[in-house]
């Protein structure tokens, strides 16, 4: 079976249309309280009766641009509202979100978006009662059968209830206006994708930048009021190119600010683009790595979705539950599980790291919880998971990690994860420990994973649990010091065995800024970590194209067969239309 | 002639297009009307044109023996908006280039094979400005990619035939002349704060309706130009404005049922659009209409009389009658699944070449150069070159109720060897469709008939219908026809307005109603039309979708439909089947 990749088309249909729409706020809050609390009156009176009820409006507001080999190739602008509604019967104990076992229906029948107005509060008030009586009634019909599952069903291992009480949460941001200037951009993009034209091997190239902001009002039974307002702009620069053998090589770049202005300047980004044009020919000349199994480093970005993919994932709450699930982590809390100086946090309160900010920072997560910071390795020791809402055996209540995408149901989900090392060294340190590990294991050569693409793990039963980190920059790195550039593998494992053979981290952190795909939908992540020095690591083969490169030259180059790149099958699509930032992690494919 | 949903003709006060114009200022003006052949796009498709005929070749594998560059650009803007708020708008623009080529001959190439792997090439992306250079070069390899894909597609198919027999000698690509054209339209004004207010404001109408539980207005714009090249030496520049508004509106009946209704206009400029006064009225209409038929008694079941007028005679022919004259070409297939499958949607006027398939008095033109009657907006399914790049041509399609042809493209049916010039997107579509009736009678005269054919059977009332769902704004309803379309249910949507007809002349509102078992064989039996005409416009897709439109969803055109009204003498019609679901648990919010 073929894991799914869920890549990173945020499916932030966004946009900012000039001054079209006020900037409203306080009044979209208490329209969403007084319908709610009118629902749950009447609600409250059925033989069903709902015990807690949320809503979650969701406003993008975005503009996007894309270009390609110095020519712009489409732009857009849009505002999108969508309406998540959190409609629980039974009782903290049983409702009708609880997981079904054994075929049949999977928990959540994905619902259609509800879109809604927001600047009008009779309009807001219609659309609310509308919706909120579909998910009653779905409601009802998944908890009939929620109990048959129950009673028919072996008894669970993990008893713990559905949902848990949090504490109302009151807070009221402004409206962050979208501030960008498409023409401006438009220009700086084809400035970006100039250099791609100078060589005759770069068959595809595309620079995307689009800016949007996210707006979230939120309400629930509980009493929580929570409008919430975050921008985020990004950059995005890629190209590829094919080996002769037809292996597709791409390279990117991504970039993460809160504001325009935070993005790098036109300088940097050129820099960027040439570096790319001079890997990807350096990268067509690589040679080949067979399967191998030896020391190697992880460069930070590296590491830190190593991290993302064997921890991260297997930390969220909800998979220590699941029937399905690996449940890797579940029983080994207070043991140790990695290096004694290593410890991990997830933190979505920190904005900023390295000189970057981090996209995985939120204030509330979309269970209207505050977020935290959240100690899961401490020294080692494995010490908390992820919370959403849902409690698991000895977690009772939240951390602030319930999060989705609109449209989703909100499960555990990870936000900026942060990788210290107490006795860290310098990376030249952890070069040189690397090259006594090759003595020591008698290698010829151990391997240097320096920039990734992303990544993906399995954490279901069905299959065996083991995770895909894919690079995209590897080096050979020898005996006596030299590091020779190769390609065409993919860093492999399982997460144990990968676990207890990580033995030093480096003394400097990069970030990886990313959209990761799960079960909630794409939401926006970080992952902070230094360069970290693995004793075994195993290498397969990558999955690689058949197509051959262009059968002619480029126009107006050369003659036929000594042509460049190819035109494989798919030319770049719509990458301008939103949605880029590099593929993290993706978590799919549990059957 | 008279036009759907407005019987009564209102005055004009503000257009659409008066407002669009006052602010002309801060429009998206985009360039897009056609321009000389001769521009950096026609250059840049021509010169990898010859490259690629003279040079592309791998090895010892066929040359391409045709090749067709279609580029589709579009701007657009649209809004959508509920009860007088403001929902979504988007706006953008793109340029896309789809490659058609072909390897093999006429008689056989690489098409018309459905193998169920993805083969699809997927548009490439072009730079918006005309630089030459860069357009040459994602030409070049949208090129490449479509010719391998060409020769991994010809040599499945070739696999496929070897254990066939075949049994019908059809070409896969039918021998046309070449043909250049340009054809300019006026440029479409795309304002968005402007799509936006009148989203707001028609769907304003909504407010204070609380028997409407959800309404949707839709406006948007889009200026798409299609630049067309192929190796036989066709080409055009066709630009095709859209202007549009969408309202639909959804409720239950007292005990449940699901109603909704819809208003809709389109035009090819802003000022051939109704007025916004006049959509709202129209809007405030249905919204009264929806009221009454919450209170409106079912029917049970009735087999017997029934007369179609207006909106609801050109629905049924849309939906029943203008998919038969499609001429959709069977591929050859490799998997006997998919070969079921392919056979339900198999379209029966395939073998009715010269037999009768409508009353005697019917006949039917397709027209794309139709016209408008009586001095109305232009027909919207009119075009002068299709997408083959074959001239529109004037096609006779029943003539006194007998079959002479089929809508064909250049992708040929058995017997019908030539292009009618039809294809739209991917599949043969109707232009125009005008459907007129010798001895038409007026309207007493229909509606006398219908009562004598009551008498007759000595039944108690007729049914009269005046309007039935589209499935283009079908919301709920359109799954539910989805879903029977794949079996043998009813082929038509939902009425949305039917009248039990007595023979005092008196009318009784019927609660919402089906067709169970309608048929296109039905027309043939048609007892009477009437002298008058209803204009409507509406978008056609083809039937069977994917697989028989030879692409990715096949698309969807533009089509007005002239038709007469149509009396019956047996039409079953009764209440939808299944469950009704539970009226809402709640009030709604603002009901008094």
């Amino acid at each position: 079976m073929r894991p799914l990749r869920s890549k990173c088309v945020a499916a932030l249909l966004v946009a900012a249309l000039g001054a079209a729409t006020p900037l409203h706020g306080d009044d979209t809050l208490k329209t969403m309280a007084k319908e709610l609390q009118r629902s749950m009156k009447v609600l409250a009176k059925e033989p069903v009766p709902a015990y807690y009820l949320s809503y979650e409006i969701t406003e993008d507001r975005a503009v996007s641009a894309g270009a390609s080999f110095g020519s712009v190739t489409g732009w857009s602008e849009s505002v999108n509202r969508v309406l998540d509604i959190d409609l629980r019967v039974g009782g903290y104990e049983l409702d009708n979100t609880h997981p079904m076992r054994g075929g049949g229906m999977r928990s959540f029948t994905p619902s259609s978006y509800a879109q809604v107005p927001v600047a009008d509060a009779d309009a807001l008030r219609s659309q609310l009662w509308y919706w909120t009586d579909k998910r009653y009634k779905q409601a009802i019909e998944q908890f009939t059968m929620v109990k048959t599952n129950v009673q028919v069903k072996v008894e669970e291992e993990d008893t713990t209830g559905d949902f848990s009480p949090a504490k109302a949460e009151k807070a009221t941001e402004k409206t962050v206006p979208l501030d960008v200037d498409r023409a401006a951009w438009e220009a700086k993009l084809r400035k970006y994708t100039e250099p791609f034209t100078q060589s005759p091997h770069i068959y595809r190239s595309s620079a995307s930048f689009s800016g949007d902001v996210e707006t979230r009002w939120y309400v629930n039974s509980d009493g929580s009021r929570i409008k919430v307002s975050q921008p985020f702009y990004r950059l995005f620069v890629s190209a590829s190119t094919k080996a002769e053998d037809g292996m597709e090589l791409p390279r990117y770049e991504s970039f993460f600010a809160f504001t325009a202005d935070g993005l790098p300047d036109d300088a940097t980004v050129v820099a960027a683009a040439e570096k790319m044009v001079a890997d990807l020919q350096a990268l067509r000349e690589a040679p080949l790595v067979e399967p191998y199994t030896g020391p190697a480093i992880l460069s930070g970005r590296a590491s830190g979705v190593f991290f993302h993919e064997i921890l991260g994932h297997r930390l969220e709450g909800h998979r220590q539950k699941r029937a399905d699930e690996g449940q890797t982590f579940k029983k080994m809390v207070g043991e140790r599980v990695l290096p004694a100086s290593f410890s991990v946090i997830f933190d979505p309160t920190v904005t900023r790291a390295g000189g970057t900010d981090l996209m995985g920072t939120y204030r509330y997560d979309n269970q209207g919880v505050k977020a935290r910071r959240v100690p899961v390795i401490e020294k080692g020791v494995l010490t908390n998971f992820l919370m959403s809402r849902e409690p698991i055996e000895g977690f009772a209540r939240s951390n602030g990690h319930g999060r989705k995408n609109v449209g989703n149901h909100p499960v555990a989900r990870q936000s900026n994860l942060l990788v210290e090392v107490e006795d860290a060294v310098s990376e030249e340190a952890l070069k040189q420990q690397l090259i006594e590990l090759l003595e020591a294991q008698d290698k010829p050569f151990g391997l240097y994973f320096d920039d990734i693409q992303g990544g993906f793990t399995l954490t279901g039963r069905f299959i065996p649990n083991a995770f895909n980190v894919t690079p995209i920059m590897v080096y050979r790195l020898h005996r006596d010091g030299r590091e020779e550039l190769v390609r065409g593998v993919d860093l492999i494992g399982t997460p144990l065995t990968s676990f207890s053979k990580i033995t030093a981290g480096a003394d400097r952190n990069t970030v990886f800024n990313g959209i990761c795909g799960a079960e909630s939908g794409p939401v926006p992540v970080s992952a902070i970590s230094p360069a970290i020095l693995v004793t075994q690591i195993e290498v397969q083969k990558k999955d690689k194209s058949q197509d051959r490169i262009p059968i002619l030259a480029p126009p107006g180059l050369g003659k036929p067969g000594d042509g460049p790149a190819d035109g494989a099958s798919s030319i770049d699509g719509a990458a301008w239309r939103h949605g880029f930032a590099p593929a993290m992690p993706a978590r799919e494919a549990r059957r | 002639m008279k036009r759907a949903q407005d019987k009564r003709p209102s005055p004009r006060v503000i257009t659409p297009a008066m407002r669009f114009a006052a602010t002309a200022a801060v429009v998206l003006g985009l360039a897009l009307q056609a321009s000389a052949q001769e521009s950096a796009l026609m250059r840049a498709l021509g010169d990898e044109m010859k490259r690629t005929m003279a040079e592309l070749q791998l090895d010892e594998a066929e040359k391409p023996y045709f090749v067709a560059y279609r580029v589709v650009e579009n701007a657009s803007t649209s809004a959508t908006a509920t009860g007088g708020g403001a929902v979504n708008q988007w706006q953008g623009q793109n340029r896309r280039l789809q490659v058609e080529l072909r390897v093999g001959s006429h008689a056989l190439d690489n098409t018309n094979y459905f193998s169920g792997r993805p083969s699809f090439q997927p548009p490439a992306s072009l730079p918006l400005s005309d630089d030459y250079e860069q357009l040459r070069r994602r030409i070049w390899l949208a090129t490449d990619a479509a010719y391998k894909n060409a020769l991994d597609e010809l040599a499945a198919k070739k696999a496929a035939l070897q254990n066939k027999t075949s049994v019908e000698e059809v070409a896969d690509l039918s021998t046309e002349e070449p043909f250049q054209t340009v054809a300019p339209q006026p440029e479409l004004a795309l304002a968005t704060d402007r799509v936006v207010a009148l989203a707001n404001d028609i769907s304003a109408a909504f407010q204070g309706q609380v028997h409407v539980f959800r309404s949707q207005v839709a406006v948007g714009a889009r200026q798409s130009t299609i630049t067309y090249l192929n190796s036989e030496g066709s080409s055009f520049v066709r630009d095709e404005p859209i202007a549009y508004v969408h309202v639909t509106a959804s409720t239950q009946a007292e005990d449940g049922t699901e109603l909704s209704d819809f208003v809709a206009a389109e035009a090819r400029a802003w000022e051939h659009l109704p007025s916004q006064e006049e959509l709202v009225a129209r809007t405030t209409r249905m919204t009264a209409t929806l009221a009454e038929l919450r209170t409106a008694p079912a029917l049970e079941r009735y087999t017997g009389p029934v007369l179609f007028e207006g909106q609801a005679a050109a629905e049924l022919v849309a939906q029943v009658l203008a998919p038969r004259f499609m001429g959709l070409r069977m591929p050859v297939v490799d998997n006997p699944m998919f070969e079921r499958a392919l056979e339900q949607v198999r379209n029966p006027f395939l073998d009715k070449l010269g037999a009768r398939v409508l009353a005697r008095s019917l006949s039917v033109v397709d027209d794309p150069g139709a016209a408008a009657p009586d001095g109305g907006p232009p027909m919207l399914g009119s075009y002068s070159v299709d997408d083959d790049g074959v001239p529109a041509t004037r096609t006779s399609l029943v003539q006194n109720g007998i079959l002479k042809t089929l809508l064909t493209s250049r992708n040929p049916v058995p017997d019908l060897p030539k292009s009618s010039g039809n294809r739209r997107g991917e599949a043969p579509l109707p232009s125009n469709l005008l459907i007129t009736a010798k001895n038409g009678l007026d309207a007493d005269e229909l509606r006398a008939e219908l009562l004598a054919l009551v008498a007759e059977r000595g039944a108690e009332h007729g049914i009269v219908v005046r309007r039935i769902g589209s499935p283009r704004m079908a919301g709920a309803d359109g799954f539910m026809m989805m879903a029977m379309a794949m079996g043998q249910g009813a082929k038509v949507m939902p009425l949305t307005l039917a009248y039990k007809v007595f023979a005092d002349g008196r009318e009784e509102l019927i609660g919402k109603a089906m067709l169970p078992t309608f048929t296109e064989g039905q027309f043939k039996d048609v007892i009477a039309a009437s002298a008058a005409h209803t204009r409507y416009d509406t978008t056609i897709a083809p039937v069977g979708g994917a697989m028989l439109g030879g692409g990715v969803g096949g698309g969807s055109a533009l089509t007005t439909i002239v038709t007469p009204d149509f009396l019956f003498e047996d039409v079953t019609v009764r209440r939808p089947p299944g469950n009704i679901p539970r009226p809402p648990v709640a009030p709604h919010p603002l009901a008094k």
